[in-house]
């Protein structure tokens, strides 16, 4: 087996809010072109997890290594975190991946080549115009995962990108993450409460749940024992 | 009777109204764009009393107007921010509302032991677009200028700030420092604003315009355009019969403002 390039580790990573830790003790390796599963109960902290992935949480304790300089991610937000008020065009949303990018006092409008190219491979070119917040919960989808791809990242974080999808939506989404992952190498963390589906895709899975976060590769973490811990009933407490 | 335009405009005093109410009408508008999306449209009145609260205390104390009123609209927004950083209790919006009695309550009692009496008190609420002074209007600008470059230059960072702020950090944005101008500003725009218009005035300016341009509006640079499409000619036309028909001049802009809202609304019913 070819060794992989170490892109992010977290050692001894405690995570969490206002002084109060959700995840502690956090030990994770990310290598390029890993497909990761991220997966948990509601509340476990799957949110929290890939926050601090891409920096916009700070650990409380620990640190967030990036072997790799300049690492570039994209990012994919839980869509019902996202306000929904403002007259942003599809074509505005996908263009946000690009102001980084673009640069501080240039214009996007240059720049809206790309954004289109993205849109068409999302399958959403006959909708540039339309506003975001009137799209549908599955084409919202498919433009926050444009806006995250539009900068071509090299590590791609969703968070439920699936969950609002129908069945059909879910495997061609599924199908083009894993294109993405196999054809063009980039490093995919997928978070999903769908054990199941990410069970099917993942090559390695994080598991959350009651304040414990264990990592492995797809076949070792997917034992009855590891099951009936994070997924199974009855759990402790509740 | 109809007085000319040109005539309107010849004296000194209406000059500085309308170049004053322009250079409030045009920032407020643009920087209340995203206090309206931002849902914090009730902190501009709150901060607006402060404001006003901070000229109240001012003038009894004898100190410089414009250093204290921007001083304690400061003071409340750290005061508002340190004080949401906790677990959120009440709603943010219920403190400002307190916030807004208090200011309004201290500036009364104030205002009340001032030599204009009532009088102050109706000023410090409506203002007088017509008292304006040359000197104001250059220091308008001296402050508002920069903010209008700001947000020409920047508006992609402060709009992805406000979308989708966790977004935007991933990327790289340093929100952080976005939000802090973008509050920043709008402390500046309400403390001027206020001072030189009155809490009703500058409230309105912010928030009317931008709520009207929202509404009709289907991408975000659309809503820009429309906000000054609709406070320009508000303004300008407001003031001219303010003068004509001898009204308050910023009653009758925000009466040309409410005009500009029905036709808005009347074209989506449609
Ligand atoms: N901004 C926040 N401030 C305070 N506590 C938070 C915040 N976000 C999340 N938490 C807490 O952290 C814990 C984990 O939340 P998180 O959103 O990471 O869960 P999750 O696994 O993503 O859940 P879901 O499946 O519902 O999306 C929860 O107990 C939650 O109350
Ligand atoms: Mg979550």
């Amino acid at each position: 087996m070819e060794m992989k390039r170490l892109l992010l580790e977290f050692r001894d990573v405690y995570l969490g809010y206002r002084g109060e830790v959700v995840l502690p003790s956090v030990n994770l390796l990310i290598e390029e072109g890993d497909f990761i599963g991220i997966v948990g109960p509601n509340g476990a902290g799957k949110t929290t997890l890939l926050r601090a992935i891409a920096g916009v949480l700070k650990p409380m304790k620990g640190q967030v290594i990036i072997h790799k300089p300049n690492l570039s991610l994209g990012y994919v937000p839980q869509r019902s975190l996202l306000e929904e008020t403002y007259p942003l065009t599809a074509m505005e949303v996908v263009s946000m991946g690009l102001y980084k990018r673009v640069g501080v006092l240039r214009s996007v409008r240059k720049f809206e080549k790309k954004a289109r190219e993205v849109l068409r491979v999302v399958g959403l070119e006959e909708m540039e115009k339309k506003l975001y917040r009137e799209l549908s919960g599955g084409q919202k989808q498919k433009v926050l995962l444009a806006r995250a791809l539009v900068s071509e990242p090299e590590i791609l974080l969703l968070d439920e990108p699936i969950t609002d999808l129908d069945i059909a939506s879910q495997k061609s989404m599924l199908d083009f993450l894993t294109h993405l992952n196999k054809e063009k190498g980039i490093t995919i963390l997928l978070v999903s409460h769908l054990l199941d589906v990410v069970a099917e895709r993942a090559e390695k899975i994080v598991m959350l749940g009651d304040g414990k976060v264990v990592s492995g590769k797809r076949d070792e973490m997917l034992s009855p024992g590891m099951l009936r811990e994070f997924f199974g009933l009855p759990r402790r407490g509740a | 009777m109809w007085h000319s335009f040109s005539e309107a405009f010849s004296f000194p005093f209406m000059r500085n109204a309308l170049f004053a109410s322009l250079l409030i009408g045009i920032t407020s508008s643009i920087v209340g764009i995203y206090v309206v999306l931002r849902r914090i449209a009730f902190l501009g009145i709150g901060l607006a009393q402060v404001s006003s609260l901070g000229i109240a205390l001012a003038t009894y104390l004898g100190l410089n107007k414009d250093i204290l009123s921007l001083t304690m609209v400061f003071l409340c927004l750290v005061f508002l921010i340190m004080a949401t950083r906790g677990k959120e209790r009440v709603p943010r919006e219920a403190l400002i509302g307190v916030i807004y009695s208090f200011a309004l309550a201290l500036s009364l009692l104030l205002l009340s032991k001032s030599a204009k009496g009532e009088a102050g008190v109706m000023e410090s609420l409506f203002g007088n677009l017509l008292a304006i002074h040359q000197e104001d209007v250059r220091n308008l600008l001296i402050a508002f200028l920069p903010i209008l470059v700001l947000y020409l230059l920047f508006s992609k960072e402060i709009t992805a700030t406000s979308f989708d702020a966790e977004t935007a950090r991933a990327m790289g944005l340093n929100t952080q420092l976005w939000n802090f101008l973008f509050y920043l500003t709008v402390g500046v725009v309400i403390a001027f604003a206020t001072r030189l218009s009155g809490v009703f005035f500058s409230f309105s300016m912010l928030v009317i315009p931008p709520f009207i341009a929202l509404l009709a509006s289907r991408s975000l640079r659309m809503a820009f355009v429309l906000s000054l499409l609709v406070v320009i000619p508000s303004v300008v036309i407001g003031l001219y019969l303010s003068y004509a028909w001898d009204f308050p001049p910023s009653g009758m802009i925000v009466v040309f403002l409410f005009l500009f809202l029905s036709l808005t609304s009347m074209r989506r019913g449609h």
